[in-house]
C-alpha cells in the first residue's frame, strides 16, 4: 500500500533505493568528496557477464550470442578491448618516450652506481630464455629497458587466461568462460537503470538459451545487488505494510463489530502515513526504501489512539460521549506520545540520513495520528455498540489469571526468568559492520565471488587517492606513496606513476644512463659480455642525450597507450589535479591510514572500514543515550507520580529491555546500534503501558483492552519488521517484538496489581 | 631518433600477442605422407633427458648468444629447462604455466599466456619431444626428407600469429631430435643441439619431480 502511494506521490524518482544515502556524509573536504562521488558513480555503472560453458568453443559461441543480442541497445555500452591497432599505438607511444623508462630493479642499479652490476643485469637479460629479442629490438633498446619496464607496467595476465588457436578463452575448475563487459547508460539505483539492467540479462538470457542452451550466464556489479536489495525492500513493505494493516483490520472488526471504527482507524492509518510521507518529501526532498520498510511499522503504533478511544468510548455502563471519552484518555495518550517521541528522537540524534528519514516518518506520521483522534474523533458517531462479549469473556479470564496467580510464584517466575535474562546478557558482544545496513544476497555475492576468481580479478574494497597542484607534484606524490606500500602489506592494482613516472624519475634515469654509457670501460664490458657492437651502443648513447622531451601526463593521457587507464586520471579540480591508486589487496588497513596521513594529498578511502568505525562510535554514543533516556524517564515520573507508581510504570520498559537484550544474547549473541536504538523505542512504547493504567485508575478494564490491542498491533508490525533481509531492520523488528511482549506481559499483570483489582470495573 | 615499425611488433609479439584471438589455420596438409617414416624413426620415451646448447645468431650482435644446460620432459608434466651457463636460471613450462627460478630462491609462477615467445615454444616443442609431429600439421606447413643419417623437417607457420615472427623451424634427428634451428623473419637464427639422452629411469625422480611442483 504504501509503496504503492510513494510511487504516486512522487513519479519523478524520489524513492531512493542508493544505501549510501543512509549513510553520514563523511567529514571530508567537499571537493575530495565530490571526485570519491563521482569514482563511485561511474564504478557502480560497471556491468560484467560471463558465460560459462563445458568447452571452449561453446563458451566462444556463447560469448557471441551474448554480444549479438545486447549490440546496438541504448542503455548500455561495450567496452571492448583495446584492438591491436589501439596496442600497437600504445607500444609505439612508450617506445618513442623510452629514454626515461626502466622497471624498478634496473633502476635501483643505475641508482646504485655500480657498474659490474649493470653489465651483469644486461647479460642476465640477453641469456633469459624467457625474454623476447630481436635484432630492431636491441638496435634502439640495447640495454633492454623497455621490455623490462613494460613487463613491470602492464597488469599481469589473468592466471585462468588461456590462449588456443581458436582464441581467448578463461579456464576455471575444469569450466570454460568468456567475459563481457558493460557500462550501463544510467545509474543502477534509478529506475531506468535498475530496467535496462533487468533488460540486459533478461535478453542475454533469452539469446543464450535459444543458441546456447548448454551455457549458464553470469553477472557482477553494483547493479545485481541494487535491483535485489530494491526488490527486497518493496517485497518487504507489502509484507509489513499490508501485514499489519490486515492485522488491524482483523482486529477492530472482530473487538468493535462495526463498520466506523474500521473507517476511523483506516482514517487514522491513512493520515499517519501521509504525513509521515509528507514530511519525508518535505525536509529530505526524498524518501528512502528502507524509510519505507521502517514505517510499515507506523500502523501499528499510530492505531494504539484509536483503540484508546474506542475502547473508552464502549467502556459498558454510562455512555460516553465523544468529549468525556476524549478527555478521560486526554492526559495518557498526550504522555504516551511524549515518551514514544522520546524514543524517535533517539534514532534522530544519530547522524544517519536513513535514520533520521525513519524517525521523522514515524514521529510525523504519530503525531498527525493522535491530532486526528483528539481533533476528529469526538465528533464521529464512534463506539455504538459495545465490544464483542467473547473479547470481554477473554480480557476478564486473562485478568482473573494474573489476580489467582499466587504472589510468591509469579516472583518467583519473575527472578528466574530475570537471572536467565542477566545471563544473557553477559553473552552479547558488539557487531559494528557497516553490513548491517545492506542487503547482500548470499548468492549475489557467491555469484561474485565466483567470478573473480574465474576472471583472477582479485580488488580491495579499498582506494587511494592523491592530490598535487601540479600533474609533477601528484606524480611524484604517488611515487612517494607508492614506494612505502609494502611496508603495511598492501598490494598496488594499478597506478597512473606506474605507468608515468615523474619527469624527475625519467630524468634521474636518463642521466645515469648517459652516465655510464660515456665511460668507455663500461661500453667495452657490454661489448664483450653481451656481444653488442661498438655502434649501436654509442647511437644508442647518442640518442639518450638528445632525446626529446620526457614522457608526460598530458601526453599519455591522449595516446592510445592510456586507453584502458585513463579512469585512473581524476582531473583538476579546486586547483588539485587527482588520480587513484587502485588495491589489489590490503594487509593492514591501520599502517596503511598512518601512512597516508604521513604523505600531504593522500587519502585512504575506506568506505567500509570507515562506516564501521562510525557504528561502532555512535554504538558507543547511544548506549549512554539509552541509560540516560531511561533516568530521565524515571526521574519523570518519580516527579509525577512519586516513587511505588514510578516503580510499577517502569516495570514494563525495564523488563522489554532485559528481555529484548537478555534473548538476544542467549540467541543472536551480538549486538549493534540498532538494537540500542530500538531499545530507546520500546523504553518509549512501554512506558505508555503503565502510565494509561495509572491515569486509568479503577476502571482498568477498558484499559486493559486499549493496552493488550495496542500491543498486540504494535508486535504485529515490529515482528513483520523482524523478517527484513536487512540486519538493522531486523534488529529493531526483534528487539521491539521481544520487548513490547515482555511490556504488555508485565503491564497487565502489573495494571491487575496497580489498582489492587483488574476486573472490578468491567464486570 | 625515430622508433623502428619493427620493433613495436616484437613488443606487441612478447607482451600482447597472447590475448589476441587467433585466425584457425586452414587444415590442408599434403605432408603427412612422409610424417610416418620419422614417426617409426623417433624413438619415444616416458621421461626425456638431454643436455642442451643453445646459440642465437643475431646480426646486430658481433657474436652469438649461448647458453647451456640440461632439459626434462614428459607429456604429462611439461618441460624443465634447466640453464647451467652462462647464469644458472631454471625455466618450468607446463601446459599453463611457466616458472622461473634461481637455484635457492622463490619460483616466480606466471600463466603461460603472460609469456607468448614461450608459449609458442612449448606449442612446438611438446609435439616433437614426444615424437608427434602430426600435431603441428595444422599450423605449419610441413616439408619433410629423409636423409641418409636420420630425417629433417622444415616448418613453415601457415597464415597464424608466429608468420610475422618466425620464418622456418628446421627439426633434425635420427632415433631422436638432435638439432632446432628457428629462422626468426627478421633474418636471426635461434640454434639448439640436443645430445646426451638418458631415457633410464622411465619415470621421474623425486628430485626432478620437484622442479613441476607449484
Amino acid at each position: 500500500m504504501m509503496g504503492g502511494v510513494a510511487l504516486r506521490l512522487a513519479p519523478g524518482g524520489a524513492i531512493n533505493v542508493d544505501l549510501v544515502n543512509l549513510l553520514p556524509e563523511s567529514a571530508r573536504a567537499p571537493d575530495l568528496e565530490a571526485v570519491i562521488e563521482k569514482r563511485r558513480k561511474e564504478f557502480e555503472r560497471h556491468l560484467i557477464l560471463l558465460v560459462e560453458a563445458d568447452s571452449p568453443d561453446k563458451a566462444q559461441s556463447a560469448e557471441k550470442a551474448v554480444r549479438d543480442a545486447l549490440e546496438g541497445q541504448s542503455f548500455l555500452e561495450e567496452i571492448s578491448p583495446p584492438s591491436r591497432a589501439e596496442q600497437e599505438a600504445g607500444f609505439a607511444f612508450y617506445a618513442q618516450h623510452r629514454h626515461g623508462l626502466a622497471g624498478p630493479a634496473m633502476r635501483r642499479t643505475l641508482e646504485s652506481g655500480d657498474a659490474d652490476k649493470l653489465v651483469e643485469t644486461v647479460a642476465r637479460a640477453y641469456a633469459n630464455p624467457a625474454g623476447f629479442l630481436s635484432s630492431d629490438l636491441i638496435e634502439t633498446d640495447p640495454l633492454l629497458l623497455l621490455p623490462d619496464f613494460l613487463e613491470n607496467t602492464l597488469p599481469d595476465v589473468p592466471a585462468t587466461l588461456r590462449m588456443e588457436k581458436s582464441g581467448r578463452y578463461y579456464e576455471w575448475e575444469g569450466r570454460f568462460y568468456m567475459p563481457l563487459y558493460y557500462l550501463l547508460a544510467q545509474s543502477p539505483f534509478s529506475l531506468d537503470g535498475q530496467a535496462a539492467f533487468s533488460a540486459a540479462l533478461e535478453r542475454a538470457q533469452e539469446e543464450l538459451s535459444r543458441k546456447a542452451p548448454d551455457a549458464r550466464l553470469y553477472s557482477v556489479g553494483v547493479a545485481r545487488h541494487a535491483a535485489r536489495g530494491a526488490a527486497q525492500a518493496r517485497s518487504e513493505i507489502s509484507t509489513v505494510g499490508l501485514g499489519s494493516l490486515a492485522g488491524v483490520v482483523l482486529l477492530v472488526v472482530c473487538v468493535f463489530r462495526s463498520a466506523l471504527p474500521l473507517l476511523a482507524a483506516v482514517l487514522t492509518i491513512g493520515i499517519g502515513v501521509m504525513a509521515g510521507l509528507a514530511a519525508c518529501l518535505f525536509i529530505f526532498g526524498e524518501i528512502h526504501l528502507l524509510t519505507l520498510v521502517f514505517g510499515g511499522s507506523l500502523v501499528g503504533i499510530s492505531v494504539d489512539y484509536v483503540f484508546h478511544f474506542l475502547c473508552e468510548k464502549t467502556r459498558p455502563g454510562t455512555p460516553v460521549t465523544g468529549e468525556a471519552a476524549l478527555s478521560k484518555i486526554f492526559p495518557g495518550i498526550s504522555l504516551g506520545l511524549a515518551t514514544t517521541l522520546i524514543g524517535f528522537a533517539g534514532m534522530w540524534l544519530a547522524p544517519f540520513p536513513g535514520l533520521r528519514q525513519m524517525a521523522m516518518f514515524s514521529a510525523a506520521g504519530l503525531i498527525a495520528s493522535y491530532l486526528t483522534v483528539c481533533l476528529w474523533f469526538p465528533h464521529l458517531p464512534l463506539g455504538t455498540r459495545a465490544v464483542a462479549p467473547a473479547v470481554q469473556r477473554a480480557i476478564e479470564h486473562y485478568a482473573a489469571f494474573w489476580r489467582k496467580m499466587p504472589r510468591m510464584g509469579w516472583l518467583g517466575g519473575l527472578a528466574g526468568t530475570t537471572l536467565i535474562l542477566l545471563a544473557g546478557i553477559t553473552q552479547l558482544t558488539p557487531q559494528d559492520d557497516v553490513r548491517l545496513l545492506q542487503t547482500l544476497d548470499p548468492d549475489v555475492v557467491a555469484e561474485q565471488a565466483q567470478i573473480e576468481q574465474v576472471l583472477d580479478q582479485k580488488r580491495a574494497s579499498q582506494y587511494l587517492i592523491v592530490a598535487g597542484r601540479s600533474t609533477e607534484e601528484l606524480l611524484a606524490r604517488e611515487e612517494q606513496l607508492r614506494s612505502a606500500l609494502q611496508e603495511t602489506q598492501t598490494e598496488e592494482l594499478l597506478s597512473l606513476s606506474r605507468f608515468v613516472p615523474s619527469q624527475e624519475k625519467q630524468q634521474k634515469t636518463r642521466r645515469k644512463l648517459i652516465g655510464f654509457l660515456d665511460k668507455e670501460n663500461i661500453r667495452s664490458k657490454l661489448q664483450e659480455t653481451v656481444g653488442l657492437r661498438p655502434q649501436t651502443l654509442s647511437s644508442y648513447l647518442g640518442s639518450l642525450k638528445e632525446a626529446g622531451p620526457a614522457l608526460t601526463l598530458e601526453a599519455w593521457l591522449e595516446s592510445a597507450a592510456s586507453t584502458p587507464y585513463r579512469h585512473l586520471y581524476l582531473g583538476v579540480r579546486g586547483g588539485l589535479h587527482r588520480s587513484v591508486i587502485e588495491l589489489r589487496q590490503v594487509g593492514d588497513v591501520e599502517a596503511l591510514m598512518q601512512l597516508t596521513s604521513g604523505i600531504e594529498g593522500a587519502e585512504l578511502v575506506d568506505t567500509a572500514g570507515t562506516y564501521s568505525r562510525l557504528f561502532g562510535e555512535y554504538r558507543r554514543q547511544l548506549m549512554v543515550l539509552a541509560a540516560l533516556s531511561y533516568i530521565l524517564v524515571v526521574g519523570l515520573l518519580f516527579w509525577k507520580y512519586g516513587g511505588k507508581a514510578m516503580i510499577l510504570i517502569m516495570a514494563p520498559p525495564v523488563a522489554a529491555a532485559l528481555a529484548a537484550l537478555g534473548l538476544l544474547g542467549l540467541t543472536a549473541g551480538s549486538f549493534s546500534l540498532f538494537h540500542i536504538m530500538a531499545l530507546i523505542l520500546v523504553l518509549g512504547i512501554g512506558v505508555d503501558y503503565g502510565i494509561f493504567f495509572k491515569e486509568a485508575g479503577a476502571q482498568n478494564a477498558a484499559t486493559m483492552l486499549a493496552v493488550l490491542l495496542s500491543a498486540l498491533t504494535t508486535v504485529l508490525a515490529f515482528g513483520l519488521l523482524a523478517f527484513s533481509q536487512t540486519a538493522a531492520i531486523h534488529a529493531f523488528g526483534v528487539t521491539v517484538f521481544t520487548g513490547i511482549v515482555a511490556a504488555a506481559l508485565v503491564a497487565t499483570a502489573g495494571g491487575v496489581y496497580l489498582t489492587g483489582d483488574g476486573g472490578n470495573g468491567a464486570s | 631518433m625515430s622508433t623502428k615499425p619493427a620493433m613495436i611488433a616484437v613488443l606487441f609479439a612478447a607482451f600482447w600477442l597472447a590475448l589476441l584471438p587467433v585466425q584457425a589455420a586452414p587444415q590442408e596438409g599434403d605432408t603427412s605422407a612422409a610424417i610416418p617414416g620419422i614417426k617409426e624413426a623417433l624413438q619415444t620415451m616416458p621421461v626425456v633427458r638431454a643436455q642442451f646448447t643453445q646459440s642465437r645468431h643475431m646480426a646486430v650482435l658481433s657474436r652469438p648468444l649461448s647458453s647451456q644446460g640440461s632439459l626434462i620432459f614428459t607429456k604429462e608434466e611439461g618441460i624443465a629447462w634447466l640453464i647451467e651457463k652462462p647464469y644458472p636460471v631454471n625455466l618450468v613450462l607446463t601446459s599453463t604455466h611457466v616458472s622461473e627460478w634461481e637455484e635457492g630462491e622463490d619460483k616466480e609462477r606466471v600463466p603461460l599466456s603472460a609469456r607468448p615467445a614461450l608459449s609458442s615454444l612449448v606449442s612446438i616443442l611438446v609435439p616433437v619431444l614426444s615424437g608427434d609431429l602430426a600435431a603441428l600439421e595444422d599450423r605449419f606447413e610441413m616439408e619433410t626428407a629423409l636423409v641418409e643419417d636420420g630425417w629433417q623437417v622444415v616448418l613453415t607457420p601457415r597464415g597464424d600469429a608466429l608468420a610475422g615472427v618466425v620464418e622456418t623451424i628446421r627439426l633434425s634427428g635420427d632415433d631422436r631430435l638432435r638439432g632446432l634451428t628457428v629462422k626468426e623473419a627478421g633474418g636471426d637464427e635461434t640454434e639448439i643441439r640436443f645430445s646426451k639422452y638418458r631415457p633410464e629411469p622411465s619415470e621421474l625422480t623425486a628430485e626432478e619431480r620437484r622442479y613441476f611442483e607449484e
